[in-house]
C-alpha cells in the first residue's frame, strides 16, 4: 500500500503456560494506518490489542514469542531491521503513551531531567539553556498553564492529567510519524480525559502523526478516531469507518455497543453478550 | 479470557479429578489447591534434591538406629583412628566409636534441634506480628519494642548466660537460640498483616459482625502464615548451623553425645592426619542446610501470590 | 430511611487537615436507589464509608433507619480483586456472614445465594483466583445479600469490569432491587450507569454536594449546575475540533 504509514501483517504473539502448553494472544492480526490517520483499536481485557500496539514497537514482553508475515514502518521493513536502529526508531518516528504517568514516568527523575533525556534521544543537540527552553515551550504547547514549576516538578506531584500531558510534550513534541496511545485516558477522570484528548488532538493534528488509539470504551474511540479496529480473543472481528461503527455487522461489535447503559431512553435490561465460541475461530483482517 | 483457557486437553482419571475447574466439595477443592502447588514444586528439580535429602534424613533419623550395627558410643581403642573402609563405612574416631552409626544416631538430634525450634519460634512470632499490625496504635508499639528487645540480643552470647546458669545442654542451647531467633518472624508477620488489614474483604467481614479476634485468627493469620513459612525453612539451616557451633564451642551437646556440630569439634585435633572425623559430619550438616535452603526457595516459589498463592 | 446531616469528615494531615466530605446533607427513602456522582477527590467514597460505619464522621450526624446491632448494611467494593479472601473458596466466603450471625441452614442459603446472583453450584468450591472478575463481583453481592440486609452500598461496582460484564452486573443489581426491594446508595463517576439504576441522584465535588436531582432531569438536561452539565457533555464522547 503505498501512503501506508505503519503495517501489520499476519501477527501472533503467545505466552509459554507453565506447563509449557503455549497461549495463544494475538493471532494473525493484520492492519494498516495511514498518514494523518487515527486507528483505534477496542476490545476487551484479554483481547490482544495492547500487545498488538506493543509489537510494533517491539516492546512486547521478552517472554512473549512472537513473529510476523510483514512489520513496516513508512515502508521500512522492522522485522529485517538490526535491533539498534530499530530502537533508534523509537522515540524519533514512532512513540508510545501508556496509560498511568504514575507508572510510566520516572519516579526519581523530575520532568525536566526526563524531557531532557527524551530530547537528547531524539537527536536534539543544544546547550543546557536551549533545551530547557524547548522543555518549557513542550510544556506550554500542551496547555501547562505553569510549566516552569511543572518542569522541576517530580512525577508523584502531578496530578493524572497532567502526568499524561508531560508524557504527551515528552513524546509527541518531536513529532513522531506515529503514535500508539494505549489506554492513555482510562486512569483519568472524564473531565480531564477530555482535556487531555483535546491536547492529543491538537499536537497529533499539529504533526500530521498516524495514531493508533487502544482501548476498552468504545464510544471514546468512535467520537475520537477516523477507522476503528473490533478484536475479541486475539483476532480483529471488524474493521470500518469510525463513522459506520453504529451500522455494524459483527455480532460481538453491536452487543460492545448495546452493552454501554445509554442515558437517555434506557431498556429495562441491557442486551448482554452471549459470547459465541465460534468468533475465535474467524477473523476479518483488512 | 476464559474461552481461549478451556481450549486446554481434557485430562482423565485422577489428576481430572484434582484439577478440575467445578470441584463438588470442600475437600475437592483443597486437595486440588495441594495438587497443583505440588506440580508447581516439583517442576523445579533443585527444590525436589532439597525435599529427598530431608526426607532421606527422616528415613534415617526415624529407622537408622535400628538398622546400624554398631554402638554409637561404644569405645574400642584398639581401632582408633581407622579410616574409611569395609569394617567402618566411615571410619573411627579418636575413641573407637564408629562414626557412620554416630552420624546416624545424631540424625535424630539434628532434626529434633530443628523441629523445636520451629515449634517455639514460628507461632510465637506470627502471633506478635499479626496482633501489632492489625491491631496497631498502642498494642503495636509495645509488641515492636519487646521485639526490638529480643532481637538485640546475640545469639551466643545468649547461649552462653543459659550454659552458665542452667548447665549446658542441648537443650539449653535450643532455647537461647529460639528466644532470640523469633524477632524477624514478628516483623515479617506485622509487615503482612499491615498490608492485609486494609483488604476490602476485612471491611466487609467487620461489617457482618465479625469479631476482631475471629478476623485476626481466621483471615490474617492464615494469609501471613506461608510467608512465615517459608522464612522458617530457611533459617532452619541457620539454626542447624547454629546449634552445630554451639556444640562446637561445647556449649550445646556434650560429650558423648553424638551431635553432628560436636564431632565436627571432637575432629578438628586430627583433622589434617585423619579428614574423615570432622568432615563427615561438616558435608552431613552441609548437605541438611543446603537441603532446607533449597526446600525454602521452592516453597516461596509455590506461594508466590500471582499464582493464586 | 437514610438521613445525612451536615456530615463532615476531617483527615488530620502533616501539615493541619483536608476536609474529604463537607457538610453534606441528603435524605434516602426506603427502597429507594440513590447514585452519588463525582470525580476523584470529591468524597463520595468517603461518605458511603462513613454509611458503612468504616470511617468516622467528625462533625453532623448520619442515621440508619436500621435495627441496631443487625447486619441491616452491607457493602460491595469497587475491586474485584480485592473483594475475597484469597484463601476461601467461593462456599467459605458465603458459610462466614452465616456462621458470624448464627443463621442455619448453611448449605441451602449458600445454593440459593449463588443461584440469585446467576452461578451455579459448579462455582462452590472455586477459589477466588479462578473466577473472573465479574465472577468475583457476583460473589460479593451475593455475600452482601446473604444476610438479608435492608441497605446495600455499592461503591463503583462495575468500573473495574469489561462493559459487557458491566452490563450484566448491572441487569442483576437491578432485578434484585425490584425482587428484595433494597434501598441502595451507588457511588460511581459514570453518570450513565448511575441514570440506569438511579431514581435520584447527588452530584459531589470538592467534598461538596454541588446540585441534588432526579435522574429524569438529568436525562431530559434539566440541570443547574455548570458542573453538572460539564459532567453531562463528557458522557457523549469527545467532540473533535479539527475533524
Amino acid at each position: 500500500m503505498p501512503d501506508a504509514l505503519a503495517e501489520i501483517d499476519g501477527l501472533d504473539v503467545a505466552f509459554a503456560s507453565h506447563d509449557g502448553v503455549l497461549m495463544p494472544a494475538v493471532r494473525g492480526v493484520s492492519l494498516t494506518v495511514r498518514r494523518g490517520e487515527r486507528l483505534g483499536i477496542v476490545g476487551e481485557s484479554g483481547s490482544g490489542k495492547s500487545l498488538t500496539g506493543r509489537a510494533l514497537l517491539g516492546l512486547l514482553p521478552p517472554e512473549a514469542k512472537w513473529s510476523a508475515k510483514a512489520l513496516r514502518l513508512e515502508g521500512q521493513d522492522l522485522l529485517a531491521m538490526r535491533p539498534k536502529a530499530r530502537r533508534r526508531l523509537c522515540g524519533t518516528r514512532m512513540s508510545m503513551i501508556l496509560q498511568d504517568p504514575k507508572f510510566s514516568l520516572n519516579p526519581v527523575m523530575t520532568v525536566a531531567q526526563q524531557m531532557r533525556e527524551t530530547f537528547v534521544r531524539q537527536g536534539v543537540k543544544e546547550g543546557r539553556r536551549a533545551l530547557r527552553e524547548r522543555i518549557v515551550a513542550a510544556l506550554e504547547a500542551v496547555h501547562i498553564r505553569d510549566p516552569q514549576r511543572v518542569a522541576d516538578a517530580y512525577p508523584h506531584e502531578l496530578s493524572g492529567g497532567m502526568g499524561q500531558r508531560v508524557m504527551i510534550a515528552m513524546m509527541v513534541s518531536a513529532g513522531p510519524r506515529l503514535l500508539i496511545a494505549d489506554e492513555p485516558t482510562s486512569a483519568l477522570d472524564v473531565l480531564v480525559s477530555m482535556q487531555v484528548l483535546a491536547v492529543l488532538d491538537e499536537m497529533i493534528a499539529r504533526h500530521d502523526t498516524g495514531l493508533v488509539f487502544i482501548s476498552h470504551d468504545l464510544p471514546l474511540v468512535m467520537s475520537f478516531c477516523d477507522r476503528v479496529a473490533v478484536m475479541y480473543g486475539g483476532r480483529v472481528v471488524e474493521t470500518c469507518a469510525a463513522r459506520d461503527l453504529v451500522h455494524a455487522t459483527h455480532p460481538y461489535t453491536r452487543g460492545l455497543l448495546e452493552a454501554n447503559p445509554p442515558l437517555v431512553n434506557p431498556p429495562d435490561e441491557l442486551p448482554t453478550l452471549r459470547r459465541d465460541p465460534a468468533w475465535l475461530d474467524e477473523g476479518i483482517a483488512r | 479470557m476464559e474461552d481461549l483457557a478451556q481450549m486446554k486437553q481434557p485430562r482423565t482419571g485422577l489428576r481430572a479429578w484434582l484439577l478440575t475447574d467445578t470441584p463438588a466439595s470442600p475437600r475437592q477443592a483443597a486437595l486440588g489447591r495441594a495438587y497443583r502447588r505440588w506440580r508447581r514444586f516439583s517442576s523445579n528439580p533443585l527444590s525436589m534434591l532439597g525435599l529427598a535429602i530431608l526426607l532421606l534424613l527422616i528415613v534415617v533419623a526415624a529407622f537408622g538406629p535400628m538398622l546400624v550395627t554398631q554402638d554409637p558410643l561404644q569405645q574400642v581403642l584398639a581401632e582408633r583412628l581407622t579410616p574409611p573402609g569395609a569394617a567402618h563405612w566411615f571410619g573411627t574416631d579418636q575413641l573407637g566409636r564408629d562414626i557412620l552409626s554416630r552420624l546416624v544416631h545424631g540424625s535424630r538430634l539434628t532434626l529434633a534441634i530443628a523441629m523445636l525450634v520451629v515449634v517455639l519460634v514460628v507461632p510465637v512470632g506470627l502471633l506478635m506480628g499479626t496482633v501489632a499490625g492489625y491491631c496497631g496504635g498502642i498494642v503495636d508499639t509495645v509488641l515492636m519494642r519487646l521485639t526490638d528487645v529480643a532481637l538485640a540480643f546475640p545469639k551466643i552470647v545468649l547461649a552462653l548466660a543459659f550454659a552458665a546458669a542452667l548447665g549446658p545442654g542441648v537443650l539449653n542451647a535450643v532455647i537461647a537460640l529460639s528466644i532470640t531467633a523469633w524477632p524477624p518472624y514478628a516483623r515479617l508477620a506485622r509487615a503482612e498483616s499491615l498490608r492485609l488489614a486494609q483488604a476490602d474483604y476485612i471491611h466487609v467481614a467487620r461489617l457482618q459482625g465479625a469479631s476482631h479476634l475471629r478476623i485476626l485468627l481466621r483471615y490474617i493469620v492464615p494469609l501471613c502464615s506461608s510467608s512465615v513459612i517459608v522464612r522458617a525453612t530457611l533459617d532452619m539451616a541457620g539454626i542447624i548451623l547454629a546449634v552445630a557451633g554451639l556444640g562446637f564451642l561445647g556449649l550445646g551437646a556434650q560429650p558423648p553425645s553424638p551431635e553432628w556440630g560436636y564431632m565436627v569439634a571432637a575432629g578438628r585435633n586430627v583433622l589434617l592426619d585423619a579428614w574423615w572425623v570432622a568432615t563427615i559430619p561438616g558435608l552431613a550438616i552441609l548437605a541438611v542446610s543446603l537441603a532446607f535452603n533449597l526446600l525454602g526457595d521452592g516453597l516461596r516459589d509455590v506461594f508466590d501470590p500471582r499464582h493464586g498463592g | 430511611m437514610i438521613e445525612i446531616e451536615r456530615a463532615l469528615i476531617r483527615f488530620k494531615t502533616k501539615s493541619g487537615h483536608v476536609d474529604a466530605v463537607r457538610d453534606v446533607s441528603l435524605r434516602v427513602e426506603e427502597g429507594e436507589v440513590f447514585g452519588l456522582v463525582g470525580e476523584s477527590g470529591s468524597g463520595k467514597s468517603t461518605l458511603l464509608r462513613a454509611l458503612a460505619g468504616l470511617t468516622p464522621l467528625s462533625g453532623g450526624r448520619i442515621s440508619i433507619g436500621s435495627r441496631p446491632g443487625s447486619r441491616d448494611v452491607q457493602m460491595v467494593f469497587q475491586d474485584p480483586y480485592g473483594a475475597l479472601h484469597p484463601r476461601f473458596t467461593v462456599d467459605k466466603t458465603l458459610r462466614e456472614p452465616l456462621a458470624i450471625n448464627g443463621i442455619g441452614d448453611e448449605d441451602t442459603r449458600i445454593l440459593a445465594a449463588l443461584a440469585e446472583v446467576g452461578l451455579g453450584p459448579a462455582y462452590r468450591f472455586r477459589y477466588p483466583h479462578q473466577l473472573s472478575g465479574g465472577q468475583r463481583q457476583r460473589v460479593s453481592i451475593a455475600r452482601a445479600l446473604i444476610v438479608e440486609p435492608r441497605v446495600l452500598l455499592l461503591d463503583e461496582p462495575t468500573s473495574a469490569l469489561d462493559v459487557s460484564v458491566q452490563a450484566e452486573i448491572l441487569n442483576l443489581l437491578r432485578r434484585l432491587h425490584r425482587e428484595r426491594k433494597l434501598t441502595m446508595i451507588l457511588v460511581s463517576h459514570n453518570l450513565a450507569v448511575i441514570g440506569f439504576l438511579c431514581q435520584r441522584v447527588a452530584v459531589m465535588r470538592n467534598g461538596e454536594i454541588v446540585e441534588q436531582l432526579g435522574v429524569d432531569a438529568v436525562r431530559s438536561r434539566d440541570v443547574t449546575h455548570e458542573y453538572t452539565r460539564r459532567l453531562l457533555l463528557a458522557t457523549e464522547g469527545y467532540t473533535r475540533q479539527n475533524a
